[in-house]
């Protein structure tokens, strides 16, 4: 988790970490960061979308350092 | 009225697949429609990470803040550690005398290398006396001349063939695991090759192996044996968190600093080591490496390494903790091995 969330933006990683970690509302979230409720949803999205990528590659024994 | 998207709609406006005019309409949508939020936000979702969600529900990981000092101090008062034979444990110079450190000759080492050379100093560091074997070479005690700081310095001696693309992964091994600053991991300072003669610098560690310790004072109270796991599996997390696996964990590879604090040692050699010479791109080499006491059981049958196969190896370092021998003891390597394949795991 440390190391994707310097991928991301700050608004993305907070977003993603309110609806997922946190299971906060929606509606809540998008009034703190001032985001649609799409954009949040989308950015919950990709967040778990590169976390998924990550846990895969840790589980797969692939090549790390290439 | 406008019609709710569908479910191929609605995952191409997570996956930005769709043209802006049709996302801004969606978007909309989306704002005010309670039954299109909750599709998408289950569309958003992944059930498969559910148990990383709830890991991630604790707080954020603060890793030197997660060893209790009064656990610490709980293992040093309840391990005997043998009596050194090296000294005093002078945070600086440990186990050396001034004399020693003064001392213009080091120590006459014959190390077996081929050709056959003897071996004083190599590159800026000067041996000043051997601590240990281990699986994976010889342990001195060295000074770094220019900086006059004590180190413990490992030549490897595996039976490999040192050719570039051996001394390519070495170095890039190296690297990886010089990246790495975790109390819970010893670090390495340096890596580099003198003559034919690899050697890997490490930070000393004043103190003894898990093997040593319950070979001098038996089997560990159970909520030290816990401890001592708990240390491993914060350094093993980091190191995991840095995409290494260790591949070879056991009770001589974690040693017991003075200080209470549990160091996982030879990270990144195993992996080094049972690889063979095949091109950077290629997946993993199978060949066995590790103690047939707390090998993995995807290890025996051949298959990769990745981070369930330490924590297996972690639980049978824990067996051995607690009880002071292996899980599945024979005197055939052969039977022990299998037995981690074919034996019911052990209550």
């Amino acid at each position: 988790m440390t190391i994707i969330s310097e991928e991301f933006d700050p608004d993305t990683w907070r977003a993603f970490r309110s609806l997922w970690v946190e299971e906060r509302s929606t509606s809540e979230v998008s009034q703190e960061l001032g985001k649609s409720i799409p954009w949040l949803y989308k950015a919950k999205f990709l967040v778990l979308k590169r976390l998924k990528e990550v846990v895969l590659s840790l589980s797969a024994d692939t090549e790390y350092y290439t | 009225m406008f019609a709710c998207p569908t479910q191929t709609e609605l995952y191409g406006l997570l996956e930005e697949r769709l043209d802006a005019r049709q996302a801004e309409l969606f978007s909309e949508h989306l704002q005010t429609c309670p039954d299109c939020q909750n599709r998408l936000s289950q569309l958003s979702d992944d059930s498969e990470l559910y148990v990383l969600k709830q890991l991630s529900k604790q707080q954020p990981f603060a890793t030197t803040e997660l060893i209790p000092p009064n656990l610490a101090e709980r293992i040093k008062q309840s391990v005997q550690l043998p009596q050194s034979d090296r000294g005093s444990s002078d945070s600086s110079h440990p186990g050396l005398s001034q004399s020693q450190l003064e001392a213009d000759e080091g120590f006459e080492l014959q190390i077996e290398t081929s050709p056959k050379f003897k071996v004083r100093n190599l590159k800026q560091y000067k041996l000043l006396g051997e601590i240990g074997q281990g699986g994976f070479g010889i342990v001195y005690e060295a000074l770094h001349t220019i900086l006059g700081r004590i180190v413990a310095l490992k030549i490897l001696s595996a039976p490999i063939r040192w050719d570039q693309s051996a001394k390519q992964r070495f170095s890039r091994e190296m690297k990886a695991l010089g990246r790495l600053d975790h109390p819970n991991i010893v670090r390495a300072t340096d890596a580099d090759e003198e003559n034919g003669v690899q050697f890997l610098v490490l930070e000393l560690v004043d103190g003894y192996d898990f093997a040593t310790i319950l070979s001098h004072s038996g089997a560990l109270p159970v909520e030290v044996a816990c401890e001592v796991v708990q240390q491993t599996a914060l350094g093993l997390a980091y190191a995991h968190e840095h995409q290494m696996v260790h591949r070879d964990i056991k009770p001589s590879n974690l040693l017991l600093s003075r200080e209470g604090l549990v160091k996982v040692s030879d990270l990144g050699l195993a992996r080094f080591l049972e690889r063979d010479d095949s091109p950077d791109c290629s997946p993993p080499s199978t060949n066995l490496i590790g103690t047939a006491d707390f090998i993995a059981p995807e290890r025996v049958v051949g298959k990769p390494a990745d981070i369930r196969s330490d924590i297996y190896s972690l639980g049978a370092t824990l067996f051995a903790l607690l009880v002071n021998r292996a899980m599945y003891p024979s005197s055939s390597v052969f039977q022990r091995l299998v037995a981690h394949t074919e034996q019911p795991i052990l209550h």
